[in-house]
């Protein structure tokens, strides 16, 4: 039979979903008897359908029921405010759908900015000069912060089950604030504190849910970075826990998930994990070598689905970012900041220029929120503006 | 549902705990990841409220999943501005496809990576048929098309993940 027999191949689609009227079906039965192309036709597409149904199922986490019964129940309490509880639910829902995005992202800069080689580095093509807009977003991350070392993420605008990622993001701008005893490394070690307290158990950061793997990526790092500026014994035994609960998740085929499908490995989600556990390895953790590899092949041997995976090289992430980089899109001029630093040019120092120049331009300059960036780029919608600051800041920083 | 009409919260504990996994591999195979849990949990919240509305003329998945599929709906709406990750990784998983990998690169598309590169109206009646069982009247109802566009898409959508899956092996 040929491709193009249209009729044929749509009733061998109706007769294989058992939806073929009765009368039209012997018909296509008698003709499935003697025309043997017929019969490959429908194998083929058995083989299909057997191949979707071959596709695992996932498991609800432990905890939905009685998550949906309590929403029931606070939903019949509040049936007459029903419009505000809603409202409320799907602000939620909306910004934790693309957090993940925004996180991962960011993360994936965050790993490149913080591989081991650029410990205490400075790039060549830029001086150690005060930036009085970095200087301002810096300490708009500072007064901002709670008492306990964290940020209210809800108030700015983000998901607040990404409070740990979004404290981790805040923690690395200011980590990369200036030399030890910058008084801004206080907040650092203060939200780093935070973050060490959410460690549960099992070694991971933050509550569980699907999207748990970026809060334990991000904070790992972030953990890491401060021991790297002043080793201590606590962290030192947090990281060990965190970075056992790394390896503890991998899978058999190098690569790590999201927590509710344990079985399939994401791009993202792997980037973070192996950026982590490469600078684990660069700091001095030992036997993370062969699982680094791995989760290398992995990525190597998966067919590439940009945005949400790591770059080749920042020079691809560059063209990517370059790509859309139409409007206030900080990830993008993130990149295209690390991209000048590491590898400088003739023209890097005016395009640097140009680039921060457009930074400082979108800053907020007057009240309350003077020093922060607005929550405008296609992430900020659900990290809020701290991630929009945060990212700005990182973007700002010269190293 | 008829119990859970009276008011009776352990009939709605039942349905509950019986369709949760379903709706949930419902969302992820739509296209949500890590949100899929709280579409479920917004699922359950809206069949609440509807409790009295439910008229058992139909099976009572039809009325499940429509409230499900409009639950979908309105997510994606909302964040029309911001592009959902789901979106953006099966839209660039497409583009590379067809533009970067191909079968000479030896990219061989699994069954997972063909059902997510999909039109989001080819995948709906694809999930609803073959995981969920639908019949084609009830596929009808939940996406609210005639029963000729769902099996105009269902033949649309058969063909492709065919090409997909048996061209590139």
């Amino acid at each position: 039979m040929k491709t193009n027999d249209r009729p044929l191949i749509d009733d061998a689609v109706t007769y294989l979903a058992g939806e073929l009227p009765a009368d039209d079906c012997a018909r296509f039965e008698d003709q499935l008897a003697s025309d043997s192309s017929l019969r490959t036709e429908i194998a083929e597409l058995e083989s299909v359908r057997n191949r979707l149904l071959a596709l695992p199922e996932v498991e609800p986490s432990p905890e939905l029921t009685s998550r949906i019964l309590d929403a029931l129940r606070a939903e019949k309490q509040n049936e007459a405010g029903r419009h505000g509880f809603l409202s409320n639910k799907w602000q939620s829902i909306a910004a934790l759908s693309s957090l993940a995005a925004c996180a991962a992202l960011a993360f994936v800069g965050v790993g490149k900015l913080f591989t081991p080689k650029e410990a205490g580095q400075t790039s060549a093509v830029t001086a150690a000069i005060p930036d009085p807009h970095r200087e301002k977003a810096l300490d708009w991350l500072v007064a901002r912060q709670d008492a306990d070392g964290s940020w209210n993420v809800s108030r700015w605008g983000g998901s607040p089950k990404f409070q740990v990622a979004l404290t981790a993001l805040s923690a690395l701008a200011l980590l990369e604030s200036g030399p030890q005893g910058d008084p801004r490394l206080d907040a650092a070690t203060r939200a780093c504190a935070w973050l060490a307290s959410q460690q549960t158990p099992d070694g991971t950061f933050g509550p569980s849910f699907q999207g748990a793997p970026y809060n334990h990526a991000m904070a790992t790092m972030a953990l890491l970075r401060a021991q790297r500026l002043a080793p201590d014994d606590q962290k030192k035994s947090s990281l060990d826990r965190a970075i056992a609960a790394i390896t503890r998740r991998q899978l058999a085929d190098g690569a790590w998930g999201y927590q509710s499908l344990p079985f399939r490995g994401d791009h993202s989600i792997t980037e973070w994990h192996l950026a982590a556990l490469e600078q684990a390895s660069g700091d001095g953790w030992s036997g993370l070598e062969s699982r680094t590899q791995r989760a290398r092949a992995w990525m190597q041997s998966r067919p590439r689905r940009p945005q949400t995976e790591a770059p080749d090289s920042f020079s691809e992430t560059l063209a990517r970012a370059d790509s859309r980089f139409t409007g206030p899109d900080l990830y993008a001029a993130y990149f295209r900041v690390r991209e000048l630093l590491q590898n400088p040019s003739a023209d890097s120092l005016d395009r640097l220029a140009i680039l921060r120049q457009s930074l400082h331009a979108s800053q907020e300059s007057a009240g309350a929120l003077a020093g922060s960036w607005p929550p405008q780029d296609r992430w900020s919608a659900a990290g809020g503006r701290l991630y929009s600051t945060a990212m700005a800041t990182l973007a700002l920083a010269n190293r | 549902m008829l119990r859970v009409a009276q008011g009776d919260e352990s009939a709605f504990a039942d349905l509950v705990r019986r369709h949760q996994r379903p709706l949930l591999n419902f969302f992820l195979r739509s296209g949500a990841l890590h949100e899929s849990e709280d579409l479920v949990q917004e699922t359950f919240v809206r069949l609440y409220r509807y409790r009295d509305r439910y008229q058992p003329v139909a099976r009572f998945v039809t009325f499940l999943y429509h409230l499900a599929r409009n639950v979908w709906i309105d997510r994606t709406r909302r964040m029309a501005r911001t592009r959902r990750l789901s979106d953006a990784l099966r839209e660039e998983a497409i583009h590379r496809e067809q533009t970067h990998l191909g079968p000479a690169a030896g990219a061989v598309m699994d069954a997972a990576t063909a059902l997510a590169a999909l039109s989001p109206k080819l995948r709906d009646v694809v999930v609803l048929h073959i995981y969920h069982g639908l019949r084609y009247h009830e596929i009808a109802e939940v996406l609210e098309i005639p029963e000729g566009t769902v099996k105009s898409r269902m033949n649309l959508a058969m063909t492709a993940l065919r090409k997909a899956l048996h061209e590139n092996e």
